[in-house]
């Protein structure tokens, strides 16, 4: 219970609150002030100074923390339990200091600890969190007191969205976590989710990282990269005998010339045969073709010559015979000369070329069963590209081999989670049926509708929603934080646990109707005197919905500040800025 | 007659026989190696050629 806020700001009003149902009112009565960017009347503030003394962190110049109330202490006095006492907290300085009984508080965390004390602010939350929510050490992903209380009294606008949400940029795995706790799950199965959240994401990069470090671009999945690694070796094993079985010969290049000329020259021989062998045959033919006169006939001839032209008869017979036969003798002579001397060129040419040939194959086999030295060098360049690539695709195949097999850890881990969160569900079903009795209760006392709180246990996490007939306005919704913190406060009170007060801003009543605010109102009064724990609430007066409220409901009677625009010092801290 | 005077045509110079009787043969002068023969031997009676080592050269007057 929060008996009371002081500061030692001069014009700060000191509030003092009841053990059940409390209003701070904030009168206005100028359109200046309800459109004012300033601060107002400070009704949010007084929250803030209730956060700020039990531990909350405001940046400064932010909040409490602005220069206009620099030099400041601010001092709530509360009862944990059967311990009161005041903390007080300067919004400048470290630490917080304790007066009252602390012996027993402080004791919890350091035994030398009496009477007055001073303590960090972690180890006065730790010990709000401890007494208040029974939370233990301090481990990852678990429910803080700052956290929780977020939740009992939330801060505008952002706690003002939806039941399960407390402020901003809040995170998935708090949300599930607090709400859990305050709900009576298990939390812890919400931080395994986180846990493995983490894990799943440590993974990824680490996956990242490691293909991203691979010299060519990763590529696809296993099995391409094994068929990839296949071919790869199969290269490599051809290439590794290639270069086994490879013998170099130092005149590689100068014997493939020599092959080439012997080629050339080779071509020609046969060639210049071709042709002679042509005017072999021409001359063979001629020989047998060319029939030749006989002497009789150039007898003949002469006579006839003689006879038709005696003048011009140049010879004697005898000359003309011995003419003719040397003719045709000198002929065939001549055509036999040549045929043999044809002959004789050929069968040369042949044996040269034979022996061209037989020196011309002696090198191709040379070169056959050899190589040069350049090509050697050559292949075993590549053989080391290609192993390199191949250890490449191995580590590759490893690293995805060993990524699926976490990342199938992990599955199945979330499953194995997932099925004790479910097995949970059933074990924990008396606590929170009382949370969810009451949400659906309250809700149909406000609006006469049939409404749950649904608890889902989902593959990443718990789910948490207020279902009902009745959804959409922005009144509905902040009547559905209202219900649901109703419940909570209800039941942590009820068990005799929980920091025993429940706080709300103005901000939950915008955009509720009248009915509904006197209905919320009554329900928090009455709530707050049958379970055992403190209300406040900050209201504009303009929004107190006077008609609706029963007539024997005291509202005037609970408020315990007012706030007003009327002065100049109508406000929280008596100054406006 | 007429062969003879087509045959001293081709021999503008000296020849012998082997090219003389290719190209009597390639421009039809005569129509068989025995008839070649004979136009030679008809020119030589003639006086109008002769043998000049193993050529046949017509004789300039």
């Amino acid at each position: 219970m929060i008996h009371g806020v002081t500061s030692t700001f001069d014009s700060f009003k000191p509030v003092v609150f009841d053990e059940h149902f409390n209003v701070v009112l904030a009168e206005r009565t100028t359109e200046a002030t309800r459109t004012d960017t300033r601060n107002g009347l400070g009704k949010s503030l007084l929250i803030d100074v209730i956060h700020y003394c039990l531990g909350a962190g405001f940046e400064p110049g932010r909040s409490v923390r602005v220069p206009a109330l620099a030099g400041s202490t601010f001092t709530i006095d509360i009862s944990l339990g059967s311990t009161r006492l005041r903390a007080s907290r300067h919004v400048e300085e470290r630490g917080v200091k304790l007066s009252g009984d602390v012996g027993d508080l402080a004791s919890r965390i350091d035994p030398d600890l009496h009477g007055d004390a001073t303590l960090s602010v972690p180890a006065w939350t730790r010990i709000l969190g401890e007494v208040a929510f029974g939370l233990e050490e301090k481990q990852d992903f678990a429910p803080t007191f700052r956290s929780l209380i977020s939740y009992l009294a939330r801060r505008s606008p952002d706690g003002y969205l939806s039941p399960f949400h407390a402020w901003r940029s809040q995170l998935t795995w708090q949300r599930q976590v607090n709400v859990a706790f305050l709900v009576g799950l298990d939390w812890t199965v919400a931080s395994e989710w986180q846990r493995i959240r983490e894990r799943k994401k440590a993974l990824d990069q680490l996956h990242k990282a490691a293909s991203g470090g691979m010299l060519s671009a990763f590529s696809g999945d296993v099995g391409q990269l094994e068929a990839e690694k296949m071919t790869l070796e199969s290269e490599i094993h051809r290439l590794a005998a290639a270069l086994d079985g490879f013998r170099v010969h130092e005149e590689y290049e100068e014997l493939q010339d020599a092959a080439n000329v012997l080629t050339a020259d080779i071509t020609t021989l046969v060639n210049q045969n071709v042709s002679d062998r042509r005017l072999l045959d021409l001359y063979r033919t001629n020989l047998q073709e060319e029939t030749v006169p006989d002497v009789d006939r150039v007898i003949d001839l002469y006579r006839s010559a003689r006879a038709a032209f005696p003048d011009l008869i140049a010879r004697r017979l005898e000359e003309v015979e011995t003419f003719h036969e040397q003719l045709v003798a000198n002929r065939r002579q001549f055509l036999q000369s040549e045929v043999a001397r044809l002959r004789n060129d050929v069968d040369v040419r042949e044996r040269r070329v034979q022996a061209l040939d037989e020196r011309r194959g002696e090198i191709m086999r040379i070169l056959s069963t050899h190589g040069a030295l350049g090509s050697y060098l050559q292949m075993q360049e590549r053989l080391v590209g290609l192993a390199s690539r191949a250890k490449e695709v191995d580590q590759q195949i490893q690293a995805l081999r060993g990524f699926k097999a976490d990342r199938s850890n992990l599955r199945v881990e979330q499953e194995i989670l997932y099925q004790d969160a479910e097995a949970g569900m059933s074990e924990s079903y008396e606590e929170r049926q009382r949370v969810v009795s009451l949400v659906a209760d309250h809700m149909r006392a406000l609006y006469g509708v049939v409404a749950k709180l649904v608890i889902e246990v989902t593959e990443s996490g718990f789910k948490f929603d207020i279902e009902t007939e009745r959804s959409g306005s922005q009144g509905v919704e902040r009547m559905k934080i209202f219900v649901f913190d109703l419940a909570v406060a209800s039941v942590w009170a009820e068990r005799g646990l929980g920091p025993g007060f429940l706080v709300h801003d103005s901000t939950l009543f915008d955009g509720v109707d009248e009915r509904q605010k006197a209905v919320a109102l009554e329900l928090a009064a009455a709530a707050s005197k049958n379970y055992g724990f403190q209300y406040i609430c900050t209201l504009n007066s303009d929004e107190v919905p006077r008609s609706d409220l029963s007539e024997d409901f005291p509202f005037d009677e609970m408020v315990r500040l007012t706030l007003t625009d009327r002065t100049e010092d109508g406000s929280l801290f008596g100054v406006r800025f | 007659m007429g062969q003879g005077a087509a045959f001293l045509e081709l021999l503008d110079e000296p020849r012998d026989l082997t090219t003389l009787w290719r190209q009597a043969r390639l421009r039809s002068t005569v129509r068989s190696f025995e008839q070649f023969i004979l136009v030679i031997d008809f020119l030589y009676i003639l006086g109008m050629i002769d043998r000049h080592d193993s050529r046949i050269a017509r004789v300039t007057a």
